[in-house]
């Protein structure tokens, strides 16, 4: 299963010359970019439905507490006194979303759910982004050694099977809500710093880096002041797309039972709870599935709108 | 050409020794004395626990096999450096340990699941193939028509579900409401259902996301192909559209596409993992999967090796053949730089 | 796909209708219909061409030259382009009426085209020789076999050595200027009455844009087809054009045999145009002068006279009032409203304008045409 990181060292070299050109292309003046790339999001129903959802999501999962349990009941614990009655209900008034085998309100725990979802969602991919854009910085500014080592790593994080890669990882570190991200954030790291790493050898062919560096500007202000802010927006878009693919393999862990730790509910863990009622009680496994679903695909189009507003060129996929 | 067939294989040194690191690092930070997970609950004899711990190599052995002792009579450990050279003896050899709980060569285990898995993905390449490019050309021949924004939203849909969350709504769909499918295994005597109808539904599932990637990288080549100028000297030339796309953007379109297909059946070795848990297949992903909840670490780290192994070998390959389908590469008489 | 015993009659093969010309381009309108508005990239361009003729067709980028040669041969999508007016004829037939298939068998067959850039003109996975044979395959059902032969044949012909075995290679392993004999090959393949030339010198080095330039010549004579060169360089088809018209912002600004134009323009905008041509400033010692500004845009274009933004002699009325075209003689004009002026242009036509009167090349040239035009021969 392929997520979100560039597809494989092969298609590297065949696609080697639109990669060099992945970045933005001359740079313009930073307000204008951001100011036009703001209009043209606007105009992108898709994406402003994207960021719509998106909202919604990060408002109801962060002010969960102060209501959803009133409302809804507990995501974790049950009380196996009335099980008989609570257990499997289908979707119904009360309980919307139905009950799990538990008697556990499964809105509730879908809105829980979307705490680790988005926690590991955005942690992972900053892990991702920090790690990339220093390694980036490091191959793409200094290059000869630098480079060659620091790209040959990615060459070799890149040939794992993602997936496996991140289930061998958790596999010895234990699993745990900060595992995953870590597990996820450091195994991310090589997109971004090809990205970062290509945007900077577009921009350090620009004349005014090398006028920059004849008047005497250090490496970390010539990085800083003039590379990083033309390579911004090739990163916010991959940073963007990052955590849906984020989302989507914290899915996959928890799934497998390499995710957080019953009984917090994670939207994988909920549909592997659901696979056992899959005959009796589908509404089990199917929420939380639209839950992934809704997300992600939010993520995604938000990432393909910016990429259009913000006049990123990439690669697909 | 030779030059470039060599420059691959030379990357692929390292990229190999590297991943091997990784893979050894991995297996020695698991938790837990594999002595302790293999006894179980009892403690073992002390005799058996040294045979182990020379099996292991977690002890020096003299040249007769024996265990190296210290001034005190104890085994003496082997150091990481020692161990990572005995750990690249065996997987040269072809050996990847024995699994803890069942007690035979984890080699021996994946060589009856790895068919199973081979055949899976190959189902699931085809139909990558088929749709993928399909969906794609159509995509692409009829820009912005409703065909177009269809695949478009069923690329960004399939992008965005988990695959293993598909298996399960197909299982529901077509095992447990019209129940013409079946949901589970790899069929055999005892299934009610042909052999090969077993494939359908986890190929699919395997299949979904890569020929949604399949779709828009074929999309947006195509484009990008129809857009050059030897397109328009081709229609400047009086070729009807049809041959233009079919005869003179295709192949130039394709030759990505095909590499793209050829690296992701790699890809779906590792995707089995979710797909084979869903539809309890009997290869090499579920084989992992069970391992990884009895803590049976040489299945997994022996499963991973064997699929990264050989995902890097596919690699290789695709790569290499890359140089043969474009004759910018078969025939560049410089080097290429990357 | 194509229908080797097609019915079809290969238009070449009539003849031209008594009292018209090869090809006739006669007020050809082409606008493109984009977000930002109605883009008028070709806007009432005229001119005619008979085999064995050369016409140049100079302007900037943007002018419209390229537009024009690409709406002839139907290579303009459409939408967003779109016909506003005008008609396109050749040997008698209505080109901008002609079904898609039609035209197919027009393209590359009747009239041919060659592009700017060689390196990307060529589809790299096919063998030089396949895409030289193909138009052959196409329009007179040759085999493979025989495609092939003729292929290597026309390779030897536009000076391609061991054209046997570099009809086998594929374009990448072919040079710049190499690569646009073979696209000069492949536009002569079906012997076509018109060959299109979209500035095919301009991307190559000095030393090939001449060798580009004789071959085409020499192919000219031995085929007796005719030739549009579209170029922005006014020295490129000093030598070769019978007429050259002068573009600028999708208007056709001045339009007269190459003598006229070089010798007795009669519009500022050619005057900038000869201006800058550099052979002649370093010759002369004197200075280039560039044509200060830029194209305006063809969105907006200004009301009056398009070129007047840029224009040193600009006035008023060249503000608020579109030029005529100002005919000098048989075929020459110059829409320009000072075109007349006899005074205005022997005052600021370039030295080497007979227009400006003898002091120019300290020799007396009579201010009347020389060659008429270029008619039958």
């Amino acid at each position: 299963m392929s997520t979100m990181q560039e597809p494989s060292p092969t298609q590297r070299s065949g696609m080697a010359a639109k990669a060099e050109k992945s970045s933005t292309e001359a740079p313009r003046p930073s307000r204008t970019l951001w100011g036009d790339a703001f209009k043209r999001l606007r105009r992108n129903k898709l994406a402003v439905a994207a960021i719509i959802w998106i909202v919604f999501v990060v408002i109801v999962a962060l002010t969960a507490d102060l209501w959803a349990q009133q409302l809804l009941g507990s995501p974790t614990s049950s009380d196996s006194t009335t099980l008989a009655q609570t257990s499997l209900l289908a979707p119904n008034a009360e309980h919307p979303f139905g009950t799990d085998a538990l008697g556990r309100d499964i809105l509730v725990r879908v809105i829980y759910g979307a705490r680790v979802s988005l926690s590991v969602g955005i942690m992972a991919t900053a892990i991702s982004t920090v790690i990339g854009l220093i390694l980036g910085a490091l191959a793409g500014f200094y290059g000869g050694i630098w480079d060659t080592i620091i790209m040959r790593a990615a060459d070799i994080f890149l040939a794992f099977p993602y997936v496996l890669f991140v289930v061998s990882m958790i596999a010895v570190i234990g699993r745990s809500l900060t595992n995953v991200f870590v597990a996820i954030g450091i195994l991310g790291w090589p997109s971004i710093a090809r990205v970062f790493r290509s945007a900077i050898l577009t921009v350090k062919e620009n004349d005014y880096v090398d006028a920059a560096r004849a008047m005497g500007a250090s490496d970390m202000r010539i990085i800083f002041r003039h590379i990083f802010p033309n390579s911004v927006a090739s990163i916010v878009v991959y940073a963007t797309m990052n955590i849906g693919g984020a989302i989507l393999t914290e899915s996959a862990l928890s799934f497998l039972g390499m995710g957080v730790v019953p009984p917090t509910p994670s939207w994988g863990t909920m549909i592997q709870d659901g696979q056992a009622y899959l005959t009796t009680a589908p509404w089990m496994m199917i929420m939380p599935g639209l839950a992934i679903l809704s997300t992600v695909l939010a993520f995604t189009l938000l990432g393909d709108g910016l990429r259009d507003a913000l006049d990123v060129k990439m690669k697909d996929a | 050409m030779g030059k470039y067939i060599l420059k691959r294989v030379l990357q692929f040194i390292p990229v190999f020794l590297g991943v091997t690191l990784i893979l050894f690092a991995l297996q020695n930070i698991v938790p837990g004395d594999p002595i302790t997970l293999i006894g179980g609950d009892k403690a073992l004899p002390p005799e058996t626990e040294l045979q182990l711990r020379i099996k292991y190599n977690l002890v020096k052995v003299d040249e007769n096999g024996n265990a190296v002792l210290d001034a005190n009579g104890d085994a003496v450990p082997t150091n990481t450096w020692e161990r990572y050279i005995g750990y690249m003896g065996n997987l040269l050899k072809g050996d990847l340990g024995t699994s803890y709980q069942r007690k035979i060569p984890v080699t021996e285990i994946f060589a009856q699941k790895y068919p199973y898995t081979v055949k899976l993905a190959l189902c699931a390449i085809v139909l990558e193939a088929i749709m993928g490019i399909g969906a794609g050309i159509i995509s692409a021949v009829k820009r912005y028509s409703f065909w177009d924004t269809l695949v478009t939203l069923t690329t960004s849909v399939l992008v965005a579900v988990p695959a293993f969350w598909l298996g399960m709504i197909l299982q529901l769909v077509f095992g447990v409401i019209f129940k013409v499918m079946p949901i589970s295994g790899a069929g055999g005597a005892s299934s009610q259902f042909q052999d090969w109808m077993h494939y359908i539904l986890p190929a699919i599932t395997l299949a979904s996301v890569s020929t949604a990637y399949t779709a828009r990288i074929m999309r947006s080549q195509l484009l990008d192909v129809m857009s050059q100028d030897y397109i328009r000297t081709a229609k400047a030339k009086g070729l009807s559209n049809r041959a233009i796309i079919w005869k003179h953007a295709l192949k130039n379109a394709l030759i990505p596409v095909v590499t793209y297909i050829g690296v992701d059946f790699g890809a779906m070795l590792s995707g089995a993992i979710l797909t084979e848990t869903v539809f309890n297949w009997p290869g090499v992903g579920y084989e992992i999967y069970r391992a990884i909840s009895g803590r049976d670490w040489p299945i997994v780290m022996g499963g991973v090796t064997l699929v990264v192994l050989v995902v890097m070998v596919v690699n290789l390959l695709v790569d290499v053949s890359y140089g043969f389908l474009d004759p910018r590469i078969r025939f560049d008489r410089s080097s290429k730089s990357n | 796909m194509a229908k080797k015993n097609s019915s079809h009659v290969d238009l070449k093969t009539l003849p031209v209708p008594e009292g018209q010309h090869l090809l006739e381009v006669d007020d050809l309108k082409m606008y493109f219909h984009t977000e930002d508005g109605i883009v008028h990239a070709v806007d009432g361009v005229s001119y005619t061409l008979d085999r064995g003729e050369t016409l140049g067709v100079v302007g900037e980028s943007g002018s419209g030259k390229s537009v024009t040669a690409m709406t002839i041969m139907g290579l303009i999508p459409m939408p967003p382009g779109k016909i506003e007016g005008g008609r396109v004829t050749y040997r008698g037939h209505d080109l901008l009426n002609m079904s898609e298939e039609e035209m197919q068998h027009v393209r590359g067959n009747d009239i041919a085209m060659i592009f700017q850039d060689p390196m990307t003109s060529l589809n790299p996975v096919y063998k030089v020789g396949k895409q030289v044979g193909e138009g052959l395959r196409l329009h007179r059902g040759y085999s493979k076999q025989e495609a092939h032969e003729a292929a290597v044949k026309l390779l030897d012909l536009v000076g391609i050595p061991e054209p046997e075995r570099r009809a086998n290679e594929y374009p990448h392993q072919f040079s710049g200027g190499m690569r646009q004999r073979v696209m000069i090959a492949m536009a002569l393949a079906c012997d076509p009455d018109i060959l299109i030339a979209d500035e095919p010198t301009t991307a190559l080095d000095v030393t090939i844009q001449a060798q580009i330039i004789e071959l085409m010549q020499e192919m000219q004579e031995k085929n007796g087809n005719a030739i549009v060169m579209i170029t922005h360089d006014l020295g490129v088809v000093a030598d070769m054009a019978d007429k050259i018209m002068v573009m600028y912002a999708g208007h056709p600004v001045e339009f007269g045999t190459a003598e006229e134009i070089f010798y007795e323009s009669r519009h500022p905008y050619t005057w900038g145009l000869i201006r800058s041509i550099p052979e002649q400033a370093i010759d002369e010692k004197k200075p280039l002068t560039p044509i200060h500004g830029n194209p305006p845009s063809l969105v907006n274009l200004p009301k009056g006279c398009a070129f007047a933004p840029r224009c040193p002699y600009a006035q008023e009325r060249c503000m608020n009032e579109r030029p005529e075209k100002h005919a000098h003689g048989d075929g020459h004009y110059a829409a320009c409203h000072f075109a007349d002026d006899d005074a205005f242009v022997a005052a600021n036509a370039p030295d080497t304008s007979r227009s400006r009167g003898e002091v120019a090349l300290g020799e007396p040239v009579k201010a009347n045409r020389s060659t008429s035009e270029g008619g039958e021969a």
